[in-house]
């Protein structure tokens, strides 16, 4: 069976001993009412109501699927009622402005719960996702009154949003977009045209959909330059808030996919639907990233949520099968077979899942960290550099986490033999759910692109400037001579990052296609660097432990250590293969001619 | 590097110098030894609250 529990210790570790959050929350005016009291117990509370509420419906949810009944979409059994509990104990709002009855809690803490709710129904997590992204999109664009009205209830979970960009023609391309929004009187707007694959475009759970759609003006520039942003919501809301009639939209079907079967992914027909501008008329795709950047570490969450799960699942699995003998010979002769665990190639699989966890939740913490203190720290210094460093780092948490989390999710499956194949156990679908975040969201080779091209090139380095003196500094800070090998081996792995760097912008100065050729080889290199930089952080704050805590912690942190030295070992020595690759350049790439990539008889 | 028109040409090309460099991630992780894989006691294996 599937098992799960929220890995609450992990998540401790991280949040106290490696981030310091505590003391980080007490220096930003906004956060300071938060303690580690009031932290953990939304921690416990948040473990609790989606271990008992959302772990159960995952299988069946998955089985089930959404249903399209006349215009109408049905989600899983027992979604809508899990959704009125989750919504009543405020868990929508979380991380949602105080002033708008948000609970203002900061990212470093909410990430947390949001790798609950992935691990435990990725398929239901889409749906408050979204939602997190469309009130931080108007919370940072909208009016004042449209704030006021729309904020209170979609953190109430009483109107959900979504993010509707993706044409029949065009995902990644977005300039070639063909929805019409025509001015009529008042501020308002009539939208017209076809958005495919909406994440909860339409669904049963909430009394109102609030669609955030990109759209042309008649008088709109052609490409990106010419979008804009509406707000267009599925039934008319009024001055006080009240719903009225059904807006001109519907959505036209439901997608048969792979996996994420309980999220509800519709074509959506706008036909004349009244909505609003939000921003500035063909501003909109710069609006628009304020919610896709969001989704961007959500969905980066998605990959570690399924990879925790996986692991959890997996070890359930492992600590009843025997088959075969150890090669050193019986570990428990009595039985008939030992524990597969004694294998190596089986711990190899185990190690590989969990160390990819642990180095990806401390990653999650620290981009979050950064975008807290963007947010909310009193210093224009310190937010500008933490701006930097969440722009360099946000490609590589989506697209780094979800290559690491689909990766985790099929060596859990292989782990466990035919069973992983079978349904029973559960591992087949997070192997189907995961696939996806790599997928939407921008693909990850769209996030490599950005990486290459807008985060390196476009200024020349200078946010990895910033995110190599910041991972220097932290290198030579603290930490004890028994962890030695992990300064050394973040340190070298640094330096051939950046020698990589130089490297490739001196070619993709004068071959803009040495970026491409380079983009998804860099942006893993990137992410084994902040990992090795993260393992360094946690190892430091083990010995800590281990020196404070030495009888209570000491399986914790020796186990953490452990765990860290399998990567430094085991997955860090990509990066030589990945130098290799990237300094290949172009060439091996380009050279063939397209029509020779099409088969011949 | 290999230079030519011709499509296995290519094809060896892509696999000289994205493919093969591989060996360098395995050689490494084969010269870690075991002990990186035996270090965890098996009870550090599964959760723990
Ligand atoms: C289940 C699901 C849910 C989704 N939810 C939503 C949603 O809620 N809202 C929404 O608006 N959309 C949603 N999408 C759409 C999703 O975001 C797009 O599928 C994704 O952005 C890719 O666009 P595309 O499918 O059109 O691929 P294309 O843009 O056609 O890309 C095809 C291939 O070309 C590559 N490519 C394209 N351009 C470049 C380039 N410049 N450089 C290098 N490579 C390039 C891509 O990486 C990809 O491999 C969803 C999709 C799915 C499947």
């Amino acid at each position: 069976m599937a098992s799960y529990r929220a890995p609450l210790r992990d998540m401790r570790f991280i949040l106290n001993e490696v981030c310091q959050a505590p003391e980080a929350w007490a220096a930003m005016p906004a956060t300071q009412a938060l303690d580690a009291g009031l932290a953990e117990a939304i921690l416990e509370e948040g473990a609790r109501v989606t271990g008992a509420e959302l772990f159960p419906l995952n299988q069946s949810g998955d089985a089930e699927g959404c249903r399209f009944e006349g215009g109408e979409v049905r989600t899983p059994a027992g979604f809508q009622a899990a959704f009125a509990t989750l919504a009543e104990g405020g868990w929508f709002g979380l991380g949602g402005n105080p002033e708008h009855d948000g609970q203002g809690m900061p990212k470093l803490l909410t990430v947390a719960f949001e790798e609950m709710l992935y691990a435990t129904n990725t398929g239901f997590a889409l749906y408050p996702a979204l939602n997190s992204g469309a009130t931080l999109l108007l919370d940072s664009h909208a009016d004042a009154a449209t704030k006021a009205c729309y904020l209170p209830r979609m953190y109430a979970g009483q109107w959900l949003g979504t993010m509707c960009l993706t044409e029949p023609h065009c995902g990644t391309d977005l300039g070639l977009i063909k929805t019409r929004a025509e001015p009529l009187d008042e501020g308002r707007y009539a939208i017209t045209g076809t958005k495919i694959w909406i994440t909860g475009g339409e669904h049963d759970m909430a009394e109102n959909i609030v669609h955030l759609v990109l759209a042309k003006l008649p008088d709109a520039p052609a490409g990106s330059r010419g979008i804009s942003l509406f707000l267009v919501p599925k039934f008319k809301v009024d001055d006080q808030g009240e719903l009225g009639e059904r807006n001109a939209l519907s959505c036209g079907g439901l997608e048969h996919k792979m996996g994420i079967k309980g999220s509800a992914t519709c074509v959506m027909n706008f036909d004349g639907a009244e909505g609003i501008l939000i921003g500035e008329p063909h501003q909109g795709l710069a609006a628009m990233f304020t919610m896709m950047n969001y989704e961007r570490l959500s969905i980066g969450i998605q990959g570690l949520g399924l990879g925790e799960v996986a692991y959890q699942s997996a070890m359930d699995f492992a600590r009843e099968r025997r088959q075969s003998r150890a090669p050193s010979g019986p570990a428990e002769p009595e039985a008939a077979a030992d524990p597969i665990l004694v294998h190596p190639d089986v711990r190899r699989m185990a190690l590989d899942v969990r160390a990819w966890n642990e180095g990806g939740r401390a990653f999650t913490a620290f981009v979050a960290g950064q975008l807290d203190l963007a947010k909310f720290h009193p210093e224009a210094a310190v937010r500008e550099e933490a701006d930097a460093l969440v722009a360099l780092l946000t490609p590589v948490a989506k697209a780094f986490l979800t290559d690491r989390g689909f990766e985790a999710t099929v060596t859990a499956q292989q782990l466990y033999g035919g069973n992983g194949y079978c349904v029973e156990w559960g591992a087949e679908q997070y192997v189907r759910d995961a696939r996806i975040a790599m997928i939407y969201e921008g693909t990850n080779g769209i996030q490599a692109m950005d990486l290459v091209g807008r985060k390196l090139a476009r200024n020349r380095g200078a946010y990895l400037t910033r995110f190599a003196a910041a991972m220097r500094a932290d290198l030579a800070a603290g930490g004890d001579a028994e962890i030695a090998d992990f300064r050394d081996a973040a340190g070298q792995a640094l330096a051939r990052l950046e020698a990589v760097s130089d490297g490739l912008l001196a070619r993709g100065a004068t071959d803009p296609n040495e970026l491409g050729a380079a983009a998804t080889d860099y942006l893993e290199l990137l992410g084994l660097v902040a990992y090795a930089w993260m393992w360094w952080k946690m190892a430091r704050a083990a010995r800590h432990g281990l020196a404070a805590d030495g009888a209570s912690g000491e399986a914790f942190y020796r186990a953490k250590l452990a765990v860290g030295r399998y990567f430094l070992s085991r997955q860090l020595p990509k990066t030589l293969t990945l130098e290799a690759r990237i300094q290949g350049g172009v060439e091996p790439l380009m050279h063939l001619a397209e029509e020779a990539f099409y088969p011949v008889d | 590097m290999i230079h030519g028109p011709s499509a296995p040409v290519g094809r060896s090309l892509f696999g000289l110098s994205r493919q093969l460099p591989k060996t360098l991630t395995l050689e490494a992780r084969i010269q870690g030894g075991a002990g990186p894989l035996m270090g965890l006691a098996e009870e550090a294996f599964y959760p723990i609250d």
